[in-house]
């Protein structure tokens, strides 16, 4: 684990991304210490630009604070962007697991209907459940999930794919163990590597989706978002362009700080890229 | 056989080549002095990590990223090769020098057919018009032996077999009349009778068109089918240079004496072979399998059926060794793999101690099923990367109702029994050599106290120094513990010195079955002779 740490401390993208996520994590953790007022609360006068007296990214129509909504919305993307992502890997380990390891006919029947759900855009697919199901906390990250896990599960079959041949597999089935315990304990630590990297970006495609959801209008209305918060400042972008441009700016350092790190994470992961090959 | 008189055509003086720092050392080779003359097969022999296959790649300016010749020079005809400049190099390379390499497989082009390859490169060096080169393809097809070369050409290479695709291989290398021909284990991935119709090839071209040929082999029964000289090589020090009759018979440096001992030791066959009357532990009846794969698609319906075992019998006293010997399709891994439960038969049945396990009850039969444990022969693949030793160990004790105490108590035993010490459980597969991995795998067996082995090609994949002392290992703790064997191999030599039985298999038939030293010595059956008399080397070390 010691050379874990140390080579990803030698990793300048991962390390950027890391300290990033790190400051935004803080900042959602704190923000109702740092704004423990509604983010919907009138403050001051609308339309007031950035660097205002007492509003560091100044008001939006209605008065309210951007820079409360910013800390604020930072809770709800990245609590959606981890929820999601979480349920979108469980699915997709569970179906790529299964389908890698017995193949045959099971592999067949998960495999279509996994490209069932790969051949609807997944921003449309995203739209219509949180439509049908009405707009809340639930429906959004039931609804990126559903669109997120498939290419989690082809990545982990096509890792089972070759890991069931492996000796060791092999060796574990000759011991007696059973089904469950090769491929939760044989197989599955060798296959996770890649998920790794690949759910530190899906949490980076979840908080986009999230956020052009709720450009639509289609976000949960007790919470501020940063997408809402893009969508409610568009009318304005002549007369305030702030609005948008401020927490489209904080989306973009979000997504670029998760990219960041799974990268990082590859280059630690994937020692065959990242170290040169021995004779 | 070494003809001074000849020219030189490459010459390397105080050659080093620089590793990437964080390797294991410092100079992949260093400090290394040799001639290549024309007109001869020069030798490169050392076991993996010696620096041979890196002195090869820096002679064709193909070293990978990271390592670079740190000094001295490599003089080809005049030619200084280290400072050459790329494009330079580029009108050298494959003209002049040329290369051949270990997997056909992987060094030809898959998407291209074996005609348009060839044509490739004497394309790419400005060969004569369409008709010439057509003319002269043929020609070096037919010059390769392969048959048919106005079919042939237009084959692609998954189409060949392995010898053919080395002969493509070849062929391709001639094409434009190159001095000086690299040949980097070029009969390792063959088949033995294969191997020998290869050797036979690149001795025959050699000798026809005068090249000097820079031979590199781990294998010292190849060298002395083929080599006029010999250089061995360790840890990228030349430890000793010579003609191959005097290295090969008086070898001076302490390190080729072990080599060639450890060669020689695989044809003593005195200490095997006993006679074993008891019951047999394993009884293999009429075992039948067919493989049966789609080809084609989805929809078309074609079936390739392979037959990989065809009414197989045989039987395994305790503290018997049975060698099961064939290439490669022979069926051989396929009944090991029956043995061990890995796979079902179509028909015929697998006896323990006389009842079939297919029959048994299930309660019997999980009971029964870790008395057959396997040693696989890739010692990297074979131990998983993310358990520590101890838990490769115990993990199966444990599932079948051992309490963790005991069962680390019989992994500390049997890792003793192996050689390891103690400090071994607390690490990870990739801290340990191949020959130590394999001895956790051997091991990793014996906790479960066996009664019968199944060694697939077990030592295959090891060093020959290595593979003379897990030999020794196995036929050691075969003795101590009373063990029976099911010993797979390709390789007749190693079968001869652990085995007391030999069947010989061919396209999954039992083609001849008896006694190791009649199997090897007099064998009846006309596949055995060629085998044996494909064994490389065999007129120097029998």
């Amino acid at each position: 684990m010691s050379d874990f740490a140390r080579r990803f401390l030698g990793s300048r993208s991962g390390m950027i991304g890391l300290v990033l996520l790190v400051l935004l994590v803080l900042m959602a953790l704190s923000a109702d210490l740092l704004y423990p007022q509604d983010p919907w609360r009138m403050a001051g006068r609308p339309n007031l630009p950035p660097f205002t007296e007492g509003f560091l990214f100044g008001t939006d129509q209605l008065g309210r604070d951007v820079a409360a909504g910013i800390v604020h919305g930072a809770r709800m993307s990245l609590m959606i962007g981890f929820a999601s992502s979480v349920a979108a890997i469980g699915v997709g380990v569970v179906v790529g697991a299964v389908a890698g390891y017995f193949s045959g006919w099971v592999d067949d029947v998960l495999m279509r209907l996994t490209e069932f759900f790969q051949t609807i855009p997944s921003f449309m697919l995203a739209i219509v459940l949180v439509a049908i199901f009405s707009p809340s906390l639930e429906s959004i990250v039931t609804a990126i999930a559903v669109v997120s896990w498939p290419p989690i599960a082809r990545l982990v079959r096509a890792e089972f794919l070759s890991l069931r041949q492996r000796d060791f597999v092999k060796a574990a089935r000759v011991g007696g163990h059973s089904r469950t315990n090769i491929i939760v304990s044989q197989i599955l630590p060798n296959a996770l590597s890649p998920v790794i990297v690949m759910a530190s970006l899906m949490v980076a495609t979840a908080i986009l989706i999230e956020s052009g959801l709720s450009f639509l209008g289609l976000g949960d209305r007790n919470f501020i978002t940063w997408g809402f918060m893009i969508g409610a400042g568009r009318t304005m972008i002549r007369h305030a362009w702030w609005l948008s441009a401020i927490p489209g700016l904080a989306i973009f350092v979000t997504v670029l700080a998760l990219n960041l790190f799974g990268q990082g994470l590859s280059d630690v992961l994937n020692p065959r890229l990242s170290r040169s090959t021995r004779t | 056989m070494s003809r001074p008189a000849e020219t030189t055509v490459l010459s390397m003086r105080s050659l080093s080549i620089a590793l990437p720092p964080g390797a294991d050392r410092a100079l992949a080779v260093s400090d290394l002095s040799l001639d290549l003359y024309r007109n001869e097969i020069l030798c490169v022999v050392g076991e993996s990590g010696s620096g041979k296959s890196l002195l090869a790649n820096a002679i064709m300016g193909l070293l990978p990223n990271g390592v670079r010749v740190a000094s001295g020079t490599i003089d080809f005809e005049g030619t200084e090769l280290t400072t050459l400049p790329a494009n330079r190099y580029r009108k050298l390379r494959g003209a002049r020098i040329a290369m051949v390499f270990q997997e056909p497989m992987t060094a030809l082009n898959p998407v291209l057919t074996v005609r348009e390859q060839i044509d490739e490169a004497l394309v790419a060096h400005g060969v004569g018009n369409a008709a010439e080169r057509q003319r002269r393809i043929l020609e070096l097809l037919d010059a390769t032996g392969l048959p048919d070369p106005e079919t042939l050409q237009h084959a692609y290479p998954f189409r060949l077999s392995g010898g053919q695709r080395q002969r493509a291989m070849i062929a391709m290398a001639l094409a434009l009349e190159p001095d000086v021909l690299i040949a980097d284990e070029p009969t390792t991935a063959l088949d033995v009778t294969t191997q020998k119709q290869i050797l036979e090839l690149l001795r025959e071209i050699q000798q026809r068109r005068r090249l000097g040929v820079l031979f590199i082999t781990h294998d010292f029964g190849v060298v002395a089918e083929i080599a006029d000289r010999v250089a061995v090589m360790r840890l990228g020090e030349l430890v000793e240079e010579g003609p191959a009759r005097q290295v090969l018979d008086h070898p001076r440096h302490g390190y080729t004496q072990k080599l060639v001992a450890a060669v020689r030791g695989l044809s003593d066959t005195s200490g095997a072979a006993r006679e074993h009357r008891s019951e047999p532990v394993l009884s293999i009846l009429g075992a039948t399998k067919t493989f049966v794969t789609a080809t084609g698609g989805f929809f078309s319906g074609k079936r390739r059926r392979v037959e990989a075992l065809k009414d197989v019998s045989l039987d395994i006293a305790q503290g018997e060794t049975l060698g099961l010997v064939g290439e490669s399709g022979s069926g051989k891994s396929t009944l090991g793999q029956a043995v061990v439960q890995l796979l079902e038969l179509d028909s015929g049945e697998i006896r323990f101690h006389g009842t079939p396990i297919a029959e048994m009850p299930r309660k019997e039969r999980e009971r029964v099923r870790p008395k057959i444990q396997i040693v696989f022969q890739d010692p990297f693949a074979s131990l998983n990367p993310r358990h520590r030793i101890r838990r490769a160990l115990t993990e199966t004790q444990v599932i079948h109702g051992t309490r963790r105490a005991d069962a680390l108590a019989q992994a500390e035993r049997m890792l003793d029994l192996v050689g390891l010490d103690q400090g071994a459980l607390d690490r990870f597969p990739h801290e340990f050599s191949g020959g130590q991995r394999q001895r956790i795998g051997i091991a990793r067996a014996l906790v479960m106290e066996p009664e019968l082995i199944v060694a697939d090609e077990a030592v295959s994949a090891l060093d020959v120094s290595i593979q003379a002392q897990i030999l020794e290992l196995l036929a050691d703790i075969r003795d101590r513990l009373h063990l029976s064997m099911l010993f797979i191999t390709h390789d007749l030599r190693v079968a001869a010195q652990v085995c007391d039985r030999i069947a010989v298999m061919q396209r999954g038939e039992i083609v001849e079955h008896g006694n190791a030293q009649e199997v090897l010595h007099a064998p009846s059956h006309g596949y055995t002779r060629t085998l044996c008399d494909s064994m490389p080397g065999k007129e120097w070390f029998v």
